[in-house]
């Protein structure tokens, strides 16, 4: 009876230290997965500030004009050859390297730039879009991490000021970097964007800018100040709402300009 | 001492268990969270029919306007009152497009805290996203169209009901609507008659409908006035409906203050329900009804924002995004502090 009693009690004790492993394990590994990033973002927003703060390096020499890439591609593609563009929001902390799987779609939703498994995911395009950006609509996804970050901070995009206040979004390319306006975020269903409006069809801007427009919710806005046509290039980053599965939060934008980089 | 130390194995024994119950109850409400912020929509539905989304249910709970954090007053319930421009029987057997068209729609909005009620009326030439439904009830699409027109695409009463709860919860940027009572024209002379009329205080001149509607005038309309009342309009004149929705404000007001006055009891209105059977559909029972007349209604009707123009053959109430926002905040909404 006795030592019954105590084996449960150094069950009991085994399994208390198991949990706590394994939360332990659980939390820190996650973090580390985080830290890829914040090492890359730390180089790109370091070059970002060396340019704001001393612009003149090269555009102001005639014979240089073009944009200044913040990005080291070459550096970045060695560690995974799939990152083949940067997505930079000014004001957010959305500063991620774009990555495309050539064949499984899913892989990246599942694994960080590194290759590690498990949250917190990459930010990734899908083999439906060419990776040059010249589709109508490029659909970016990310994971709504709740400590903001990935595409966590896109929930402040639900507050019609913020996003007009927050609305210039950046693509950078080894070659170009494209600058875009954010006109909406909007509540959306979870259909598959791509292929509910297909790249190939020639109404399927148009219907998803309908689409867009008639969301009727307190949390979805579309800036109608900025003008988009059924001509235009968007970017669509994709998320998911927290409050409901069989939902996505859509942040779109449309380009605006196009700068090839300077050569340096 | 064997006692006491058994006593503490059993202590540690049940401390440990909760330990270790928190502990995983944590981590699954933990990975549950993260499974629900699963991105993308790679292995989504492709097909998802779009329109029938009248509840997107997203987060309305908690939302930021302006910078601000707002948290939505869960005290609030919303009753949609429509009136239906009909006669006879309200369950329709005709074609979808024919189940009566919503000429009067309010929503009451009852704060269950201080017991008053608000009411918002909705224009019925409000252009909105209506959705059409084809003979077998299956969705057909998604139209823009005058809001009253919603109505029609249902069964008269219940169904038509619920697809006006929906369009209006759609309108009112997803703001939930719980309950609705419909009433047609034979309904509501029934229900005025049996009630001894409506005591009316005229707030303007209405003498274009009877010489004695002056302003000021206090007036009892019967069942057949009731109607008059509410349902004249010069369809020749744009915009007519406008004054109309006031006039129907204000005799809506006039007659929930009569039934409060009456304080009927749940038989009597039970009665009154069995007797307009046919021409008025509630998803309340009688106990809810009574407890909707024992609120005090607060401030002026409001209505929605927006501005009427002429469309290609009727008119068009276009409903202004930005004012609409603001207003839903002001009606719905508690800032946090």
């Amino acid at each position: 009876m006795k030592s019954k009693k105590r084996l449960l009690f150094w069950i009991c004790i085994a399994a208390v230290a198991v949990c706590a492993g394994y939360a332990s394990y659980y939390f820190s590994s996650k973090q580390n997965n985080a830290k890829v990033y914040t090492d890359m973002q730390q180089k790109v927003s370091q070059s970002i500030k060396e340019e704001k703060a001393n612009p003149s390096s090269s555009s102001s020499e005639e014979s240089h004009p073009g944009a200044v890439i913040p990005v080291d591609f070459s550096s970045l593609q060695a560690q995974n050859p799939d990152i083949y563009a940067w997505l930079y929001i000014p004001g957010t902390e959305i500063s991620y390297p774009i990555v495309q799987h050539p064949s499984d779609n899913t892989h990246y939703l599942n694994y960080t730039i590194d290759g590690t498994y498990g949250y917190p995911g990459s930010i990734y395009t899908e083999n439906y879009n060419t990776k040059d950006f010249q589709d109508f609509n490029t659909v970016i996804y990310g994971h709504n991490m709740n400590d903001g970050s990935m595409f966590g901070s896109l929930d402040e995009y639900k507050d019609e000021s913020y996003l007009q206040a927050n609305n210039q979004l950046i693509i950078y390319l080894p070659d170009r970097q494209l600058t875009y306006k954010i006109f909406a975020g909007v509540v959306f269903d979870d259909r598959h964007l791509l292929l509910a409006y297909p790249l190939n069809a020639p109404d399927s801007c148009r219907s998803y800018l309908d689409a867009l427009n008639s969301v009727s919710d307190i949390n979805s806005h579309v800036d109608t100040s900025i003008p988009v046509d059924e001509h235009s290039r968007l970017v669509t980053l994709s998320t998911c709402l927290n409050t409901k599965a069989n939902c996505r939060f859509l942040v779109t934008a449309v380009l605006t300009g196009e700068e090839m980089a300077n050569e340096k | 001492m064997r006692n006491n130390r058994s006593k503490i194995i059993t202590i540690l024994l049940a401390a440990s268990c909760i330990v270790i119950a928190v502990i995983i109850g944590f981590l699954l409400s933990k990975s549950k969270r993260n499974t629900d912020s699963t991105s993308a929509g790679s292995s989504a539905d492709t097909s998802a029919s779009s329109a029938e989304s009248g509840e997107t249910d997203t987060d309305y709970r908690h939302i930021t306007y302006q910078g601000k954090k707002y948290t939505y007053n869960s005290s609030l319930k919303t009753i949609l009152f429509l009136g239906i421009d009909k006669t006879g029987n309200m369950i329709s057997q005709d074609y979808p497009g024919y189940g009566g068209q919503a000429d009067t729609i309010l929503a009451l909005i009852l704060n269950q805290d201080d017991r008053t009620l608000k009411i918002l009326g909705i224009p019925r030439d409000t252009m909105t996203t209506i959705d059409i439904y084809d003979q077998n009830n299956h969705w057909y699409a998604s139209e823009t169209a005058q809001i009253t027109l919603q109505y029609a695409y249902g069964d008269g009463a219940s169904r038509s009901c619920w697809l006006m709860k929906n369009t209006v919860s759609r309108l009112l940027l997803s703001m939930p609507v719980s309950a609705s009572v419909s009433l047609n024209m034979d309904g509501l002379d029934t229900i005025i008659d049996k009630i001894g009329g409506v005591t009316i205080t005229m707030p303007e001149d209405y003498t274009y409908i009877d010489p004695s509607y002056v302003s000021g005038a206090s007036i009892t309309l019967g069942g057949k006035e009731a109607e008059a009342f509410v349902r004249y309009r010069d369809t020749s004149v744009s915009g007519s409906s406008l004054p109309r929705l006031e006039r129907q404000s204000v005799f809506v007001k006039a007659f929930l203050a009569q039934l409060k006055k009456d304080n009927y009891s749940t038989s009597q209105l039970n009665q009154m329900i069995d007797l307009t059977g046919n021409y008025m559909y509630t998803d309340m029972d009688a106990e809810s009804l009574k407890s909707l007349f024992s609120y005090t209604i607060a401030g002026d009707v409001i209505t929605l924002p927006g501005e009427m123009t002429q469309g290609e053959t009727y008119d068009e109430y276009h409903v202004s995004k930005d004012a609409l926002q603001s207003e839903i905040i002001q009606l719905f909404y508690k800032e946090d502090e």
